[in-house]
């Protein structure tokens, strides 16, 4: 009966664990798209879409995750044969400042990001802190808050671009 | 002692089932974002403001069988000074409602996911004071994998139609891609 109890206690507590961000989990996102869009009217036109991102971190410690963000965009005009392709490379740190256990959190994240255009040379570099609150909704899912600043600099001229930047969104944990 | 070992098979058992599309349990997605961009071009500048709120909720009304709701808002405002007049604020508000429905077994692991919508939204430039609304119908499916009980990976191939009301503009798109889908359990 005491192993029973045992049991049924453990299974509770591994049913109200968050141990997302342990050492050895994982933080996935991304999605690949295609689209072929036709516009009937007096401006009618035809572009291709192709869209790859991918968004992975790994925890090397507890709390502590280190990942890469990659993403690849082309758009294609028939009429005129003109293609822009993006792509985009960047790593990101990420730590969390509660212990791992707790269903609400805090995250504090820096990413430095490089762009490159297919009819450009030089990159589009950009750096960003940004961080907030975390709610896990359950062991894969994670609602999240944020509040950062980004500042973004064009390699071939003045251009520069800062940004406030605020959102909601789902982040998805991979546990081991 | 057999106890404890029914305990751990309804554990493993339950920890393995993937019952994501059970009456009673909800779809979620979505996301916000809000930024404000200052642009510096030698002596000239402009700021950009975007706000965008586009969540989507789903709950299964039975066994498979989904239906859900995405509004969408988002306004944005450009102030240049560069001298080309290159100002103006856009509102957009809008509501598509989807069914959805899973071909296979609740149980399964491999899925098949058909989907229709219809969404409505409504645009207005007020630099130009102009304003417009569109219809838009969709028709998707494709094959969804249940890595757990909560994500689901979604290859998915679609056709949709939007067609605004006041302009002679339609536009047609087809695509396909692969995407996630995140599943609220009751429990």
């Amino acid at each position: 009966m005491k192993i029973t109890f045992l049991t049924i206690t453990i299974l509770f507590i591994s049913q109200l664990s968050y141990s997302q961000i342990t050492k050895n989990s994982w933080l996935v996102g991304g999605g690949v798209s295609f689209a072929n869009t036709i516009i009937d009217g007096e401006n009618a036109s035809e572009t291709i879409n192709i869209a790859i991102s991918s968004n992975a971190g790994y925890f090397v410690l507890d709390k502590l995750a280190l990942g890469t963000k990659l993403s690849f965009t082309s758009d294609y005009i028939p009429k005129t044969s003109i293609k822009t392709n993006f792509y985009t490379v960047g790593p990101f740190v990420r730590y969390y400042l509660f212990s791992p256990e707790k269903v609400f959190n805090i995250y504090a994240q820096t990413a430095f990001e490089f762009k490159y255009r297919n009819d450009s040379e030089g990159a589009i570099r950009t750096f960003s802190a940004l961080g907030g609150p975390v709610i896990f909704l359950n062991q894969h899912v994670a609602l999240e808050f944020n509040l950062g600043y980004a500042n973004t600099n064009f390699k071939n001229n003045e251009l520069n671009i800062k940004t406030i930047q605020s959102g909601i969104s789902l982040q998805i944990h991979l546990t081991k | 002692m057999k106890k404890t070992i029914v305990l751990l098979l309804i554990c493993f058992a339950f920890k393995s089932s993937f019952a994501q599309l059970e009456k009673g349990n909800w779809l979620v997605g979505g996301s916000g974002s809000f930024s404000s961009e200052k642009y510096n071009y030698g002596t000239s500048n402009s700021k950009t403001t975007n706000l965008n709120l586009s969540p989507a909720i789903g709950y299964f009304f039975a066994n498979k069988l989904a239906g859900g709701l995405k509004p969408i808002y988002s306004y944005q405002i450009i102030a240049d000074n560069s001298g080309f007049s290159n100002n103006s604020e856009i509102n957009e508000l809008g509501i598509s409602a989807f069914l959805s429905y899973y071909l296979l077994k609740k149980t399964e692991p491999f899925n098949f996911l058909t989907q229709v919508s219809y969404g409505y939204l409504w645009q207005k430039d007020s630099s130009s004071n102009s304003e417009d609304s569109q219809d838009s119908y969709e028709i998707t499916g494709g094959p969804v994998y249940f890595i757990n009980q909560s994500i689901g990976i979604n290859l998915f191939l679609g056709y949709s139609l939007a067609d605004f009301r006041e302009i002679e503009y339609k536009q047609k798109r087809f695509s396909t891609g692969i995407g996630f889908q995140i599943h609220l359990t009751k429990k």
